[in-house]
C-alpha cells in the first residue's frame, strides 16, 4: 500500500511537472542542454591530459559541461557532425564517441591494437575514419553502430585526416621513431568504396593539420622539425590530386588552421600564438616573426573559426591548472573566455 | 624505582581496570659469557596455558623495549647496570612489572607469566597494532598469521597505507596520499628504495627472517631521514641468536609455489643465522577484455615471476659491544606484461640485489653507541625488443650504494621527577650510478646528514606529559634542509594523546632528473625536492570497556601540504616530464578493535586522504590522480585453538586517472579467507593453513586498464618448534 500510495504520488508529481513544463516551455533551463527548440551553436574542445571534451554554447561560456571520454588515453584531435563528436583516443586504441545533445559518452569503438589512434574524420553521418600512426593504416568506422571495419593501407604514420565530398585525405607525417624522416605525403581514399585511389608527396614535413575549404581545396599545416622552425603551409587544389601551391615561413610549433570571415587564414602555435594569412596574396599579414599572444593566453595550441567566422584559440596554459578557450575580436583581443580543462588541445564547433 | 613514562603508565592503568589478578612472574639469572651490556632474555607466556604469547610488548622502563615473536620470545639489551624495572602488556592480559638486576656481562632470563583479564582483545592475524609513535606494529606472529610473503602482501591492511600493484607482480607503497618515492623502507636501519626510482618495490623485500614491522605515517625525515616524507616502514631482522629453524612450503593458484628455510645456532658469545628463498609463479590467466577494446577474454601472458634469495648473519663481541654481521641478496627475474590495451610479451625485469652490513653498539662512558654501515650493489636490467609502442630498449643500470651512521645517545634523569635523553649523531649516505637510461651515463651523489633528539617528561605532573624533539639537517645539491619532528604526549584517564608538528622532504630521483630523453618524454634535471614544511598530527588511542566488551580504538588526523610534489604531466607540446606541484594534503585515520565473545576478535579501520592540487578557484577540490580519497577494512577472526580462521575486506576508494572529476574508477572491495591449523608432531609444530584472496573473484585493478586474476588459492605448510613448551628448563610458574 505504501508502495502504490508512493507510486502514484510520483505520477501526479509527474504529470504536474510536465504540464508546468509545456506550458512555461522552461522544463530545461541549463543553457548547456538543447532546449528542443531552435539548434544552437556549440564551441566543443578537446582536454588532452583531462580525458574529456568541454562543451558549452559558443555564446554562453560560463555554461560549460564536462564530459569523461574514459580513465585512459592520449586524445589530440577531434571531429564533430551536428551532436555528434569522435575522438580517438591516442595509445589506447579506440575512438570515442560522444552525444553531444545528452552530454554522454555513447560508445568506445575498439581499434586495431597499439594502432596509436590519432587524426578522425566524419565523412557522412554514419561512417568516419581513423588513423592508426603506429601501423600505417586507417580503420573505417561505422560510428552509429559501433563498429570498425578492416583497416586500408596508407603512407608512413597519418596523423590528420580530412573529408572532402566522397574522398578521404590521409595526411602522412613520415615519421620514425617520432622523427620527421622526409616529406609528408598524401593518400586519397574513396570514401564509398574504400580504396586509397591516389597519393602524392608534399613539400612540407610532419603534416599535422588540415583544413578544408569548399568544395575543392584543402589545407595542410606541415609542422616540419622540431626546434627547425620550417612550418609550412600546403594547398592541395582539386581535382588534381596533387599539391598545388607550397607556403613556408610558418615557423615553429604550429598547431591549427582557422579561417576567418574576412577570408584570412589564422595559424596558432605554441611558439608565436597567433599568425594571420593571406590566402589570397600568398602571404602573411602577421608573421609568424611578429606572432601575437591574446592577453592572457599561454601557450595557443590550437585555433578554429565558429560559424560567425569569429577566432577562438586554446589556451593550454602549462597544463598544471585548466585552460581556456578564448573568443578573439578583430584586433585580436579577448571578447570572451571559457574555463575549460587541463591541457586543451583541440577546439571544433557545431551546431545541434 | 625508575618511573613509568607515559605510556606505561596507560597501561598499567588499563590492565588494572579489566581485572586485578595475580601473576606469575619467574626470574631466574643465568651467568652468561662476558660481554657488555647486560641482556635480558625471556618468554612471556599465558599463566595458565603456558601457551607463549606472540606480540606482547616487553621494556625496561626507560630503556629498551620489545615485542614477543610467536614464540613469545624476546630479547632486550639494555644500557647500564643496577636495578631496573621490567614491564609486560599485552591486550587482553593484565599488564606486569617486576625488579630485574642488570649486571655487565651477564644474560638475565625471564619468563613473564600474564594473566588473562575475562575477555581477550587479540589483534587479528594481519591486523596491525597501533604504536607508541603514532604508527603501527605488525610483529611476527601477525606476519605468520598473515599468510604474506612480501613486505606488500602485509601492509596493505595497515591504516591510511595504499598498496599498488604495478605491472609484472609489483608493489608500491604510498600513504597518506603521498607518492610512493616519498615512503621510505629500512630493513634493519638501511634504505632500499631503488636508488634510480626512488621507489621501493615492496614485492622484493620478502618477510623471511623478518621479525617486526613498523609503519610510521607522517613526515619523519627528522628521525628517518630523506625520503621519510609522507611514511617509513621500518623493518626489523630477527636477531641472530632468536633465530629458530623453520621451514615452509606454499603452493597456489596460477602456477605459484615457494619454498623458504632459516635456522639459527649460538656458541658462547658467537651466533650465526641463514635462511634461503624461493617463489616462483607462472600468472597465466584469462580475462575480459573491456568493451571499449572490443569485449571477448584474453589470456595474460609474460606475467610469469622468479625469485630467489637469502641472507646469512653472525653475531659476536668485539671490544666488549655486540657486533652484527648481515650479508642479504636476492635474485628478481619477472615479465612486464603491459596494460591490456598495449600488451608487452617480450618485456622483462631482471634485478639483482646484494649488500652486507654491520652494526656495533658499544657502551662508552654511559653513552650508548650505535655504528652501522651498509654497503650494497644492485643491477637492474630492462629489456623489450617489441614495445607496444616506440623502439625497442635494452637498459642496464648498476648502482652502488654505501653509508655510515653513527649516534650517541645518554639518559639521565632516571628516577626523578624529570626523565630526560639526548642523542646525536651523523649520517653519509653516498651512492653511484652507471645507466644506459640516464643521459649522463653516470651519476654519483654523497649526502652528509646530521641529527640530534631528545625526550623529556615529567611522569610525576598531571596528565604526565613528555615532548620528544628531533631535528636534522641533510646535504642536498649544496644546500643544508632542516626537517624537525616536535612530538608531545598526555595521558588523559584511559586516553593517550599526542600532537606533532613535522617536517620532511623527499629529494628527486636520478630517474625523473636525468633519464635519456625520448619522444614526448623528458627529464627535468631543475627539479626541487618536495618537501613537507608543516606537517600538524594529533591522535588518540584507548583501550576501554564499552558495555561489558572491551574496546581498543584510535584515531589520528593531519594536515601537511606538500610543496612541489612530483607528479608526470605533459606540458604544451604533449611532452610528459616530471614537475613540482604544490598539493594540498589532509586528512586521517582510525581503527577499532573489540572481542564480542571470547576467541573472536572483530576490528575494522578507515582512513581519508585529501590530496588536491594547488589550482586556483573551484579546480583545487581535484585529487592527484590514481590516489583514493577513501580507504578501510574490516575483519573478523576466531580463533579456537588449535584452529584459526579469518576474513579481512579491504576497500579501496575512487580513484581519478586524469586531473579533474571526470573518469573516475569505481571503488571496489577484495575479500580474503584464511584457515588454518596447528598440528603438534613431537616438538615440532606443524601448520597447515588454507587462504583464499579475493574470494568473489573480484578482478577490480587499481590503475586502469592492468588485469587482475580475481580469486587466488594458497596452501601452506610451515614448519617450526612447538612453541607452547617452554623452551628454559628454569621455567617456573607461580
Amino acid at each position: 500500500m505504501r508502495e502504490n500510495r508512493e507510486v502514484r504520488s510520483r505520477r501526479v508529481l509527474s504529470c504536474f511537472a510536465l504540464v508546468v513544463c509545456t506550458i512555461g516551455s522552461a522544463c530545461d533551463d541549463d543553457p548547456t542542454r538543447p532546449s528542443g527548440g531552435e539548434p544552437r551553436e556549440y564551441a566543443v574542445v578537446l582536454n588532452s591530459v583531462s580525458n574529456s571534451l568541454t562543451v558549452f554554447p559558443v555564446d554562453a561560456p560560463d555554461s560549460t559541461r564536462t564530459i569523461a571520454l574514459g580513465p585512459t588515453g592520449t586524445p589530440t584531435t577531434l571531429d564533430v557532425r551536428g551532436s555528434i563528436a569522435l575522438v580517438p583516443l591516442g595509445l589506447f586504441p579506440a575512438l570515442a564517441v560522444v552525444d553531444l545533445a545528452d552530454g554522454v559518452l555513447s560508445r568506445t569503438i575498439p581499434l586495431p591494437e597499439a594502432g596509436g589512434a590519432t587524426g578522425v574524420a566524419i565523412a557522412n553521418d554514419s561512417v568516419a575514419f581513423v588513423g592508426n600512426p603506429e601501423l600505417n593504416t586507417i580503420s573505417p568506422v561505422r560510428y552509429r553502430a559501433g563498429t570498425a571495419a578492416a583497416e586500408i593501407a596508407v603512407g608512413r604514420y597519418p596523423t590528420a585526416l580530412a573529408a572532402l565530398g566522397d574522398r578521404i585525405f590521409v595526411l602522412e607525417a613520415n615519421l620514425v621513431d617520432f622523427v620527421p624522416d622526409g616529406p609528408s605525403t598524401v593518400s586519397v581514399v574513396d570514401a564509398d568504396e574504400w580504396v586509397v585511389d591516389a597519393d602524392f608527396t608534399l613539400s612540407g614535413r610532419n603534416a599535422g593539420d588540415a583544413l578544408v575549404l569548399g568544395d575543392s581545396i584543402v589545407l595542410v599545416l606541415n609542422r616540419g622539425d622540431f626546434g627547425a622552425a620550417n612550418g609550412s603551409l600546403s594547398v592541395i587544389r582539386l581535382p588534381i590530386a596533387a599539391e598545388a601551391e607550397h607556403n613556408s615561413g610558418f615557423g615553429e610549433g604550429t598547431g591549427t588552421l582557422a579561417l576567418l570571415e574576412d577570408g584570412q587564414l589564422a595559424v596558432s602555435s605554441w611558439a608565436f600564438g597567433i599568425a594571420l594569412f593571406d590566402l589570397g596574396a600568398g602571404a602573411f599579414t602577421i608573421a609568424p616573426s611578429n606572432g601575437v599572444v591574446p592577453e592572457g593566453a599561454v601557450n595557443v595550441l590550437a585555433a578554429a573559426a565558429d560559424g560567425e567566422g569569429r577566432l577562438h584559440v586554446v589556451s593550454a596554459g602549462d597544463c598544471a591548472a585548466p585552460g581556456s578557450l578564448l573568443r578573439l575580436d578583430d584586433a585580436l583581443q579577448v571578447a570572451a573566455s571559457a574555463t575549460v580543462g587541463s591541457c586543451p588541445i583541440d577546439v571544433a564547433f557545431t551546431t545541434f | 624505582m625508575r618511573r613509568l613514562d607515559p605510556m606505561r603508565r596507560y597501561r598499567r592503568a588499563m590492565s588494572s581496570t579489566f581485572l586485578a589478578s595475580t601473576a606469575a612472574l619467574a626470574l631466574a639469572a643465568a651467568p652468561a659469557a662476558a660481554q657488555f651490556p647486560a641482556e635480558l632474555a625471556g618468554r612471556v607466556v599465558d599463566a595458565h596455558t603456558s601457551q607463549p604469547i606472540a606480540g606482547a610488548t616487553v621494556e625496561v622502563v626507560g630503556g629498551p623495549g620489545a615485542v614477543t615473536d610467536a614464540a613469545g620470545a624476546f630479547l632486550l639489551r639494555a644500557a647500564g647496570e643496577g636495578s631496573a624495572t621490567l614491564v609486560a602488556t599485552r591486550a587482553g592480559y593484565a599488564s606486569r612489572s617486576a625488579e630485574v638486576s642488570l649486571e655487565s656481562g651477564r644474560t638475565v632470563r625471564v619468563v613473564v607469566a600474564l594473566e588473562a583479564m575475562p575477555i581477550r582483545i587479540a589483534p587479528l592475524q594481519v591486523i596491525a597494532r597501533a604504536s607508541r609513535e603514532g604508527g603501527h606494529v605488525l610483529t611476527r606472529a601477525m606476519i605468520e598469521e598473515s599468510g604474506a610473503r612480501t613486505l606488500g602482501e602485509l601492509v596493505r591492511t595497515v591504516p591510511g597505507m595504499i598498496v599498488r600493484p604495478v605491472a609484472g607482480g609489483g608493489q608500491r607503497a604510498s600513504v597518506r596520499g603521498g607518492s610512493a618515492d616519498a615512503v621510505l623502507v629500512l630493513v634493519d636501519g638501511v634504505p632500499v628504495n631503488d636508488p634510480l626510482s626512488g621507489e621501493a618495490d615492496l614485492s622484493l623485500i620478502s618477510l623471511s627472517g623478518v621479525q617486526t614491522v613498523r609503519v610510521l605515517p607522517g613526515a619523519r625525515t627528522a628521525r628517518y631521514g630523506p625520503r621519510a616524507e609522507a611514511g617509513v616502514i621500518l623493518v626489523e631482522s630477527r636477531a641472530v641468536n632468536e633465530t629458530r629453524p623453520e621451514a615452509s612450503a606454499l603452493l597456489g593458484s596460477f602456477g605459484r609455489y615457494a619454498i623458504t628455510a632459516e635456522a639459527g645456532a649460538r656458541r658462547g658469545p658467537v651466533a650465526v643465522s641463514a635462511g634461503a628463498r624461493i617463489d616462483r609463479r607462472a600468472e597465466r590467466f584469462d580475462y575480459d577484455q573491456p568493451p571499449a577494446l572490443g569485449g571477448g577474454s584474453e589470456t595474460r601472458t609474460n606475467a610469469q615471476q622468479r625469485s630467489m634469495g637469502g641472507f646469512g648473519a653472525l653475531a659476536l663481541d668485539v671490544a666488549g659491544a655486540p657486533l652484527v654481521l648481515r650479508a642479504d641478496a636476492y635474485d628478481d627475474e619477472r615479465g612486464l606484461p603491459g596494460p591490456m590495451h598495449a600488451t608487452t610479451p617480450e618485456a622483462r625485469q631482471h634485478v639483482s640485489r646484494a649488500g652486507l652490513t654491520a652494526g656495533w653498539r658499544p657502551l662508552l662512558a654511559g653513552t650508548a653507541v650505535r655504528v652501522d654501515a651498509s654497503l650494497a650493489w644492485q643491477r637492474m636490467r630492462h629489456e623489450d625488443s617489441v614495445p607496444a609502442f616506440g623502439p625497442a630498449y635494452f637498459d642496464t643500470t648498476r648502482a652502488r650504494e654505501t653509508g655510515l651512521r653513527v649516534e650517541a645517545e645518554r639518559l639521565a634523569g632516571a628516577g626523578s621527577r624529570i626523565e630526560r635523553s639526548v642523542a646525536a649523531g651523523a649520517e653519509l649516505r653516498g651512492w653511484r650510478l652507471e645507466s644506459t637510461t640516464l643521459a649522463p651515463g653516470r651519476v654519483r651523489r654523497v649526502d652528509p646528514s646530521l641529527f640530534a633528539r631528545a625526550r623529556l617528561e615529567l611522569p610525576d605532573a598531571p596528565l604526565t606529559p613528555a615532548i620528544d624533539v628531533a631535528i636534522r639537517a641533510d646535504r642536498w645539491s649544496g644546500d643544508w634542509i632542516r626537517s624537525h619532528d616536535v612530538t608531545l604526549h598526555a595521558l588523559l584517564g584511559r586516553v593517550a594523546l599526542h600532537a606533532s608538528h613535522r617536517s620532511g622532504f623527499s629529494p628527486p630521483t636520478a630517474s625523473d632528473q636525468f633519464f635519456r630523453s625520448g619522444f614526448a618524454i623528458a627529464p627535468n634535471p631543475d627539479l626541487a625536492p618536495e618537501r613537507v614544511p608543516s606537517e600538524i598530527e594529533a591522535g588518540m588511542s584507548a583501550a576501554l570497556e564499552v558495555a561489558g566488551l572491551p574496546v581498543e580504538l584510535g584515531a589520528s588526523a593531519f594536515r601537511g601540504d606538500v610543496d612541489g610534489m612530483i607528479v608526470w604531466a605533459p606540458d604544451f607540446r604533449f611532452v610528459w616530464s616530471p614537475r613540482n606541484r604544490d598539493v594540498r594534503r589532509s586528512g586521517g585515520e582510525a581503527w577499532l578493535r573489540t572481542a564480542p565473545i571470547q576467541s573472536v576478535r572483530m576490528s575494522g579501520w578507515a582512513s581519508a586522504a585529501r590530496v588536491t592540487y594547488d589550482w586556483p578557484g573551484d579546480a583545487d577540490t581535484v585529487q592527484v590522480v590514481y590516489r583514493p580519497r577513501y580507504s578501510g577494512g574490516a575483519a573478523i577472526g576466531w580463533q579456537p585453538t588449535p584452529w584459526r580462521a579469518g576474513v579481512v575486506a579491504r576497500f579501496t576508494g575512487v580513484r581519478y586517472a586524469t586531473p579533474g572529476h571526470a573518469n573516475p574508477l569505481p571503488s571496489y572491495w577484495d575479500l580474503d579467507v584464511t584457515v588454518s591449523r596447528d598440528w603438534r608432531i613431537a616438538s615440532t609444530k606443524l601448520t597447515t593453513s588454507l587462504a583464499v584472496e579475493r574470494v568473489l573473484d573480484n578482478t577490480d585493478s587499481f590503475v586502469h586498464g592492468y588485469p587482475e586474476p580475481g580469486r587466488r588459492l594458497r596452501l601452506e605448510l610451515r614448519l617450526a618448534p612447538w612453541s607452547s613448551e617452554p623452551l628454559e628448563p628454569r621455567f617456573a610458574s607461580q
